[in-house]
C-alpha cells in the first residue's frame, strides 16, 4: 500500500475462519475476500450489483459483495463458496449442481452455489414462478438455466404452481 | 514465477466439478495471487476526435503508480505503433481501417485505449487515471451505416471499406416476372457474446526477453505469432497458456490492443503485469457483433414455389476493422439462401465503419443475421399468399433426393455442399412438437384474455468442423493415464468432456485415465483454434487419429519386448497381452515406463497425429418457438423452444444438449433484450447491466432438443459441430410466433423486438 494512504485493521469471520486484514476504508468485501482472504472462489462478473456472481451470504443471507465495504463487515458471520466444511448445506447444493449438470464455464456457478444455499438457510417458500424470479437474483450466460432450475427445484421443493397456468 | 504461480491451489487441474467448491483458476485469481503490477487501459470517452494531448507527468507521481505510457513510449521503443492483423479474410482493402494497438492522433470510438497505468493495484490505477490531461478536439461522428458515405470521413477515405457481392442465377430476371415479390427493410440490432468473465491476462517476462502469457484462448498459436511479430521476438519465446475460462462465445480470445498492450508493459518494466477489465470496460471494447441493414426481396409463384430471394445489405463494423475482417460480411451473403431450393440469388454487402466499438464474430456470425432475413422473407410469402408458414417450408425444403445439392453459392470462401440429412423430417419433428406444445398451452383456461399463444418454427443450415487442420498430441503416464494435447481451447462448452470420450472409446480406458490439458505452446506448437464450431470435429478426429497411431506404436513396442509378431497380440482396455500366454501381458503405463528408459530424452509412450480436411461439414436444423404475447403491454413471453439439429454422431449427448439450450438463450437475448444502443452523437448507452439486458432464469423458455443423426461422411467421428447450432433460427421463430398469437401478417423487421413494436402490432 503507498505510503500516507488510510488504513485500518479488520477482522472477518468467513467460513468460521479468523482474517485479520489491514486494508483501506474503500476496498470492497469482494477484493477483500479475494485478494487479502485468498478466496477467489468469489467471481467478479459485473461489479454493478446485477450478475451475482460475487455472492455471498452474511449472517446466512445472500448478498452481493462488490457493492460492500469489508470494513463494515466486522463481528459478521460470512461464508463463501469455498466454506463447505463450515456450512454443509453449501457442500449438498454443490453436489446436487454437478448431478444436474447445472454449468458449463462455471464462472457464475459459486454466485449460484451460495444463492441456493442462502435461500435454503432462509427457509424460502414459494412456486415455480417465484423459484424463477429468485433465481433471477444471478445471471449465467452458458447453460440457458435448465440445470440450474433442475437443481433449484429438488433443493427448494416450489409449491404446486397456482400462477404456472396464468400464462 | 511461473512454477510459484502454478504450483499453488491455483493449478488448473481436475474437471468441471471443481467449479462448483470455487477452485477454478480463471485468469483474474491469478492476476490476485501475483498482485504485484496491475495495468489499466485509460480509454477516450470521445466516439470521434483528434488527438491533441495526452499528459501522463501528474499520473506519474500519483500514489501506488509505478510507470504510464502513452502511443509515443510505443513509438519510441519499438519505431512505430503496431497494427492489429486480419487473422483471416485477409484482403488489401481493409489495411488502412486496421486498429492500432493505442490511439496516436485520432480518437473514433468510445473506449479506445489513449494511454496506460501500471499500478500497485487497480483502486490506485483508477484513481490516477482522473489525473490524465487527455485533450481531444472533437469530430463530428459517423453512426448510420447506410449514411456512411457521406462527408464525415473516419480514415480520410470513404467509410465503406468494401463492397461484397454473392449470386447464383438470374435473380433479376425472376424477380421481373413472378406471381409474387415481396420486400422488406430488416434491421438485425447489434449484440454480442458478454462472457460473465471479462477480459484479461497475465504477462511474466523470463530469461532473455522471453514471455509467458497466461489468458490466451480462441486461436493461442495465431496470437502468440502475431504478438512475437508485433514485439520483433520469435514466437518460440512467448509462451501463451490457458487458464480456466468463463465463456467465450466467439468474441474472446482474438488479439485486442490489450493483448499486446499488457505483454509489452511487462517486457518495458521487466515485472510481471496483470490485466483484468471491468463490465463497462468489457460492454466498451470487446467485439460487438450483428448491426446489419438488410433491405430484402423474395419471390415465389402463386402455388408457393420458392423461386427467388435478394438482399443489399449494411454491416456496420464499427470504428476499426478487427482480426476477422470481412468474414461475418462474406457469411452472412453465405448463408442467405439457406435450406431452401431458389433457383436464383442476389446479395450484396456494404462493409461501413463508424464511430461504434469494432466488432468481431460472435456465435453463430452471419447466421443469427442471415435466417432472421431469409425466415422473415418465407413468412412474407408465406402471409401474401395465405399459405401456412409451415406449409411453404415443407414445400421448399431441399429434399435427400437432391443432395448432394450444390447452388454454386460460397461460404467463407469455400463452395457450400449439402451433401446429408434428412431435412424435411427433422422440420416435421420440431414443427409437430412445438405445434403440440402451443396446443397445450391454449387449453389452459385460466389464462388472461390479453394473454395470446402464436407459435413457428424457422429453420436454417449450420456450418461445422472447418479446416484446415487441427494437430493432437497423446502422451501416457507411468500410471497408464495419458494426457492429452490440442491446438483447441476449453472454454466451458463441455470439449473436455467429449474428447474424454473419444479417447475413452479408442483406448479402452476409463473417462477418468483422460487429462485433457489445456493449449500451452510449449507444449504443443502448432494449432488453430476454437472457433466455427469447429473443435468437436477437428481436435476431436486428431485426438481419435492419434489414438490409432499410439495403439500402433504400443503393438509394435510390446512385439519387441515380448518377441512375438504384432499379429500375436491382443489389445484390450489399457493392457497388451500375448495370444495364448496370458503371462506375456503389459498395461500401457508399463510400457510407457520401459519407453522411457531406453529413449535419450526420457520420453514415454506418446503420439502425435493431425487431422485436415478442406469441406466444411454443413447440418441442416429448425428452431420451433411458443410464445405468450400480451397485447395489452406488447410484452413477449418465449414459453417453449423446441431446438432440432442434426447433429450426425452424438459423442456426448449431454454436451450436446447443453450447447443447444446455452445458445438458443443467447439467441432470444438477441431477439428481445439485447442490444448495444448508440445515442447520436456514438455515445454507447449500454455500458452496465441495468441497460445490456442479458436472459435471467425468469425469462428462459423451457427448452427440449430433438436430435437427427445423419453421418456426414468427412470425418472419423462422423459428427458434426453443434457450438452455434442452438442459435440461427430462434429469433425468426419468436418473431413469427409472436406474428402468430395476435394472427397478422409478417412485418416485425427488427432485433430485438421491442414491446412497443409488439404493442403497435397487437393495436393496429
Amino acid at each position: 500500500m503507498p505510503e500516507g494512504t488510510e488504513h485500518r485493521r479488520v477482522t472477518l469471520t468467513v467460513n468460521s475462519q479468523t482474517y485479520e486484514v489491514d486494508i483501506e476504508p474503500r476496498r470492497t468485501l469482494a477484493d477483500v475476500l479475494r485478494d487479502q482472504c485468498g478466496l477467489t472462489g468469489t467471481h467478479l462478473g459485473c461489479e454493478q450489483g446485477v450478475c451475482g456472481a460475487c455472492t455471498v451470504l452474511i449472517d446466512g443471507s445472500p448478498a452481493r459483495s462488490c457493492l460492500l465495504f469489508a470494513a463494515g463487515f466486522e463481528n459478521r458471520e460470512i461464508t463463501t463458496v469455498e466454506g463447505r466444511e463450515h456450512d454443509p448445506v453449501l457442500a449438498k447444493v454443490q453436489q446436487v449442481i454437478i448431478e444436474e449438470d447445472a454449468l458449463q464455464c462455471g464462472f457464475c456457478t459459486p454466485g449460484f452455489v451460495v444463492l441456493l444455499t442462502g435461500l435454503i438457510h432462509m427457509d424460502w417458500k414459494g412456486d415455480e414462478s417465484d423459484l424463477a424470479a429468485a433465481m433471477s437474483s444471478n445471471i449465467c450466460r452458458c447453460t440457458g438455466y435448465q440445470g440450474l432450475m433442475r437443481a433449484a427445484r429438488r433443493l427448494l421443493e416450489p409449491t404446486a404452481d397456482s400462477t404456472s397456468d396464468q400464462v | 514465477m511461473s512454477d510459484s504461480l502454478i504450483g499453488t491451489q491455483h493449478e488448473v487441474v481436475g474437471g468441471p466439478d471443481r467449479y462448483v467448491t470455487g477452485a477454478g483458476c480463471y485468469i483474474a485469481d491469478l492476476a490476485s495471487v501475483i498482485g504485484e503490477a496491475t495495468l489499466f487501459v485509460v480509454r477516450s470517452d470521445v466516439s470521434h476526435g483528434r488527438l491533441v494531448n495526452v499528459g501522463l507527468d501528474e499520473v506519474r507521481r500519483a500514489p501506488g503508480v509505478i510507470a504510464a505510457f502513452s502511443a509515443s513510449d510505443v513509438r519510441a521503443d519499438l519505431g512505430s505503433v503496431p497494427v492489429i492483423e486480419p487473422r483471416i479474410s485477409v484482403s488489401p482493402v481493409i489495411i488502412p481501417f486496421l486498429q492500432p494497438v493505442i490511439a496516436v492522433d485520432r480518437v473514433r470510438y468510445v473506449g479506445e485505449p489513449v494511454a496506460l497505468i501500471v499500478a500497485v493495484d487497480r483502486y490506485f490505477a483508477e484513481d490516477a487515471a482522473t489525473l490524465v490531461e487527455l485533450e481531444i478536439e472533437p469530430l463530428d461522428s459517423v453512426v448510420d451505416s447506410r449514411e456512411a458515405s457521406g462527408s464525415i470521413q473516419l480514415f480520410d477515405l470513404d467509410n465503406e471499406v468494401a463492397r461484397i457481392e454473392s449470386s447464383f442465377g438470374d435473380a433479376a430476371a425472376v424477380f421481373q416476372t413472378a406471381d409474387v415479390v415481396e420486400t422488406l427493410t430488416i434491421t438485425v440490432g447489434r449484440h454480442s457474446g458478454v462472457p460473465m468473465e471479462t477480459r484479461g491476462l497475465v504477462a511474466e517476462p523470463g530469461p532473455e526477453g522471453s514471455l509467458t502469457i497466461y489468458g490466451a484462448s480462441k486461436v493461442v498459436h495465431a496470437n502468440q505469432k502475431a504478438l512475437a511479430g508485433m514485439l520483433g521476438l520469435s514466437t518460440e519465446s512467448i509462451r501463451m497458456r490457458e487458464v480456466d475460462v468463463g465463456g467465450a462465445f466467439g468474441i474472446r480470445g482474438e488479439f485486442y490492443p490489450e493483448d499486446f498492450l499488457v505483454p509489452w508493459a511487462a517486457k518495458m518494466l521487466n515485472r510481471t503485469v496483470s490485466w483484468v477489465e471491468d463490465r463497462r470496460e468489457h460492454l466498451l471494447s470487446a467485439n460487438q457483433s450483428r448491426d446489419q441493414i438488410h433491405v430484402a426481396s423474395i419471390a415465389a409463384d402463386e402455388r408457393g414455389r420458392l423461386l427467388a430471394i435478394s438482399t443489399e445489405f449494411w454491416i456496420d463494423s464499427g470504428a476499426y476493422i478487427r482480426t476477422v475482417g470481412l468474414r461475418v460480411a462474406d457469411l452472412t451473403l453465405g448463408e442467405i439462401p439457406g435450406p431452401y431450393r431458389f433457383e436464383s440469388y442476389s446479395g450484396v454487402a456494404h462493409c461501413v465503419v463508424s464511430n461504434r466499438t469494432p466488432t468481431g464474430t460472435y456465435r453463430s456470425p452471419g447466421r443469427f443475421e442471415s435466417s432472421f432475413v431469409r425466415e422473415r422473407m418465407v413468412d412474407r410469402v408465406a402471409a401474401r399468399l395465405e399459405i401456412p408458414g409451415d406449409e411453404i417450408r415443407r414445400r421448399n425444403l431441399i429434399r435427400v433426393s437432391d443432395m448432394p445439392y450444390r447452388s454454386g453459392i460460397r461460404s467463407a470462401g469455400k463452395e457450400v455442399v449439402l451433401d446429408s440429412g434428412d431435412y424435411v423430417s427433422l422440420f416435421e419433428r420440431v414443427h409437430g412438437r412445438t405445434k403440440a406444445l402451443a396446443d397445450e398451452l391454449q387449453h389452459v383456461t385460466s389464462r388472461d384474455e390479453s394473454e395470446k399463444v402464436g407459435y413457428a418454427t424457422g429453420c436454417f443450415i449450420e456450418k461445422s468442423g472447418l479446416g484446415p487442420f487441427e494437430d493432437a498430441i497423446i502422451e501416457v503416464r507411468d500410471d497408464g493415464t495419458v494426457d492429452v494435447l490440442t491446438g483447441a481451447s476449453y472454454l466451458g462448452q463441455g470439449l473436455q468432456k467429449a474428447l474424454s470420450n473419444v479417447v475413452s472409446k479408442a483406448l479402452g480406458i476409463p473417462v477418468d485415465s483422460v487429462h485433457i490439458v489445456r493449449v500451452d505452446t510449449d507444449r504443443i506448437d502448432v494449432g488453430i483454434g476454437t472457433y466455427a464450431s469447429r473443435s468437436l470435429v477437428m481436435s476431436g478426429s486428431a485426438v481419435h487419429l492419434a489414438c490409432q497411431e499410439l495403439l500402433r506404436v504400443a503393438l509394435e513396442l510390446a512385439a519387441e519386448e515380448f518377441e512375438v509378431g504384432t499379429e500375436d497380440l491382443i489389445y484390450d482396455c489399457g493392457r497388451i497381452s500375448t495370444r495364448g500366454a496370458p503371462d506375456f501381458a503389459m498395461s500401457l503405463g508399463e510400457l510407457s515406463q520401459r519407453r522411457s528408459k531406453q529413449s535419450p530424452m526420457g520420453e514415454g509412450l506418446t503420439a502425435r497425429a493431425r487431422f485436415d480436411k478442406e469441406s466444411v461439414t454443413y447440418g441442416f436444423g429448425s428452431h420451433g418457438a411458443v410464445v405468450v404475447t400480451n397485447a395489452r403491454t406488447g410484452i413477449v413471453h418465449v414459453k417453449h423452444l423446441v431446438l432440432g439439429y442434426d447433429a450426425g454422431a452424438l459423442i456426448d449427448e449431454g454436451v450436446v444438449v447443453g450447447q443447444l439450450q446455452g445458445g438458443a438463450l443467447q439467441a432470444l437475448g438477441g431477439a428481445l433484450f439485447e442490444r448495444f444502443s448508440y445515442d447520436n452523437v456514438g455515445n454507447p448507452l449500454a455500458t452496465t447491466f441495468m441497460d445490456y439486458l442479458l436472459p435471467t432464469a425468469s425469462e428462459a423458455p423451457s427448452m427440449e432438443v430433438v436430435l437427427a443423426s445423419s453421418m456426414p461422411l468427412d470425418n472419423p467421428l462422423k459428427a458434426r459441430g453443434v457450438g452455434e447450432a442452438g442459435i440461427p433460427a430462434v429469433a425468426a421463430a419468436i418473431a413469427s410466433a409472436v406474428e402468430s398469437s395476435l394472427a397478422c401478417g409478417a412485418t416485425l423487421h427488427s432485433t430485438p423486438i421491442m414491446p412497443e413494436a409488439v404493442w403497435e402490432l397487437a393495436n393496429t
